[in-house]
């Protein structure tokens, strides 16, 4: 049941975040082609032709990276708190199974915005930047793997491991502001808005006061320790972090799912 | 072919009637294959449920019968529908000739009235 | 009879107002079940219970001898007073949607009644009619299978030709092992297609009973014992 769901949840995503995705890739394609034409042209009209490119291209840029977000939640916010839910929440499926539909295909359709806005990145800059911005993270890797005395797979791994977690925190933490959106008996939309403002906050608070204790930590153990217990803090850190992130997680899974579990408020 | 059902009686009685009536005359002929019990239903825009059990009643009377497995017929019986068709108009005869009475009308004068007009429309 | 849904003590209360009092009732398989009652009596909240869009305050529900669960919704297909498709999608999407996830849905019944509406599958539902949407979703909801058809007014302002309609869709699709549970308050509509009828009132039960014994009893139709109920 859960691929049927992911399969309407894909197709629903597609007409909408297809189209915009591949309206970026063929804008920054074109921009690359076209860009020998352009600098032939007279003065003016390249320079004219220049900001109106760059205006629609940031515009696509920003405008993918924020409507693919605000797509998906508003589908998930439909097809769960309004008549839509109507269909959802009769069906032969179990709770755990729609959320797991909804998550998937959100994070699904973010790695595909990430690639893209790379891609499209990486036309701006031309063939011959590629070398250099495919070092740029190369060096960075060895550098970390370097310091930490830690094999670069291991960090690569690491930082992958790193992303899709906060990826799932961040789509997760949308689905429980919806939740919490769809207790209220009108104006749901704002409360849901009202609540990942105040969450927002109270995250950067809280990754604040942990990078701040941990730094502070990590001042006091320094001194006279061998340089070997380095990477040692450094991974305890960043477990520390993952862990939060997974709780986290779990935390917003949990209360999502008890909503529409239990709490369900269709009008 | 119409149904006319009013709500304020069981609606299979009126079923009933209706077959019943529809049976005496020669509307569904002796030994006819009647339609299936949801055509049946369709028509007169009733549940099933409700047409079954005036099909039901109509057989405990013998006017129809089931073959197991090729539906149901209206019976070879024509003494038995003949039978069915007198007491219906002596019930219909019997209605009429109280409703006579509340209007004050003698059983002679009822006789004498009906003779009259049976006379008028066969000029 | 075949006990197809049992509701023992169901008491559903929305912060202090009782929707539903201490409802116990029993539906049997094979009937057509009217379920009566002014606006705000509980009839919405009975069917949402059924369909687990709300849980009860407390109280039990059996469907075929299960609590309910992800598997009574399989058997139970609901048409609610509102349009819960995504307008996004083509009619052939939502066949499709409703093949996939009710093994009980038969396609070919449901394309016959769109084809004699010329409803077409390319069509897309944003750009239906109010009385061409109700009724794509009333084709399928009377598709499927099921022992159970919880259908919430669904005869609430139509006009008198879709309202035939309605009707005849549910009559011609319904199969006699299975129940049709049908709430509205417009009886003189329903009441000759119904077998039983249960009152409600204020989330209370205040009769249940087979049509014809009800007309039998009080010599009256079914809208006439009902405003008599529920004179104000």
């Amino acid at each position: 049941m859960l691929g049927k769901l992911l399969k309407y949840d894909w197709k629903y995503s597609w007409r909408l975040l297809g189209l915009l995705n591949g309206a970026l890739l063929v804008f920054s394609l074109l921009g690359q082609l076209g860009s020998p034409v352009l600098w032939h042209g007279s003065r003016m009209l390249s320079g004219i032709l220049t900001v109106l490119y760059a205006f629609i291209y940031v515009l696509l840029f920003s405008g993918s990276l924020i409507a693919t977000q605000i797509i998906l939640v508003v589908r998930y916010y439909r097809n769960f708190y309004t008549d839509e839910g109507y269909l959802l929440h009769t069906l032969p499926v179990t709770t755990s199974e729609k959320i797991w539909a909804k998550f998937i295909n959100h994070l699904i359709w973010t790695f595909i915005n990430i690639l893209c806005l790379m891609f499209s990145v990486l036309c701006l800059l031309g063939p011959a930047q590629w070398e250099n911005f495919f070092s740029l993270f190369s060096q960075f890797f060895s550098s970390i793997s370097l310091g930490l005395n830690v094999p670069v797979p291991v960090v690569v791994l690491a930082a992958l491991a790193a992303m899709l977690l906060s990826l799932a925190f961040m789509i997760y933490s949308l689905y429980f502001c919806v939740s919490i959106g769809s207790l209220f008996p009108s104006h749901r939309v704002l409360a849901s808005i009202i609540t990942y403002v105040l969450l927002y906050c109270v995250i950067q608070l809280g990754a604040f006061i942990y990078l701040i204790g941990t730094v502070t930590t990590i001042d006091r153990r320094m001194h006279g320790i061998q340089p070997a217990s380095v990477a040692v803090t450094v991974g305890l850190v960043y477990t520390g972090a993952m862990l939060l992130l997974l709780a986290g997680n779990a935390a917003f899974y949990g209360f999502s799912y008890f909503i529409a579990h239990k709490k369900l408020n269709l009008d | 072919m119409t149904w006319k059902l009013t709500s304020d009686r069981p609606i299979y009685i009126q079923l009933v009637e209706k077959l019943q009536f529809d049976i005496i005359t020669g509307i569904y002929r002796p030994g006819e294959k009647l339609p299936s019990v949801r055509d049946l239903a369709s028509e007169a825009s009733v549940n099933p449920n409700t047409m079954q059990k005036a099909l039901a009643e109509l057989e405990r009377g013998g006017l129809v019968y089931t073959q197991r497995t090729a539906g149901r017929f209206v019976t070879d019986d024509q003494a038995l529908i003949r039978h069915i068709s007198m007491e219906l108009a002596a019930s219909h005869i019997r209605e009429f000739i109280s409703t006579m009475r509340q209007f004050g009308m003698s059983d002679h004068e009822i006789l004498n009235l009906i003779e009259e007009i049976m006379k008028e429309e066969i000029k | 009879m075949n006990q197809l849904v049992t509701c023992k003590n169901l008491t559903k209360r929305y912060g202090s107002k009782l929707a539903l009092d201490n409802v116990s009732l029993s539906l049997e398989s094979g009937k057509i079940i009217g379920l009566l009652g002014p606006n705000g009596s509980g009839k919405t909240t009975l069917i949402k219970i059924l369909n687990q869009l709300t849980s009860p305050t407390s109280g039990e529900v059996l469907v075929a001898g299960n609590p309910l669960c992800v598997q009574t919704k399989s058997l139970i297909s609901y048409l609610p007073d509102r349009m819960y498709l995504g307008n996004w999608m083509q009619v052939s999407d939502a066949i499709n949607f409703f093949s996939d996830f009710y093994t009980d849905f038969d396609r070919s019944r449901a394309q016959d009644m769109l084809a004699k509406l010329n409803i077409r599958l390319s069509d897309t539902i944003r750009a239906m009619s109010k009385g061409t949407k109700e009724k794509l979703q009333l084709i399928l909801v009377m598709s499927r299978r099921a022992a159970l058809y919880c259908l919430d007014e669904p005869i609430a302002g139509v006009d008198p030709a879709a309202r035939d309609y309605i009707l005849s869709t549910i009559l011609n699709n319904y199969d006699p092992d299975a129940s049709i549970l049908i709430s509205t308050h417009l009886i003189s509509d329903v009441e000759n297609i119904l077998d039983e009828v249960i009152f409600i009132r204020n989330g209370s039960v205040v009769l249940q009973s087979a049509v014809d014994d009800l007309r039998i009893q009080k010599g009256k139709s079914v809208d006439h014992v009902f405003r008599e109920v529920f004179k104000c």
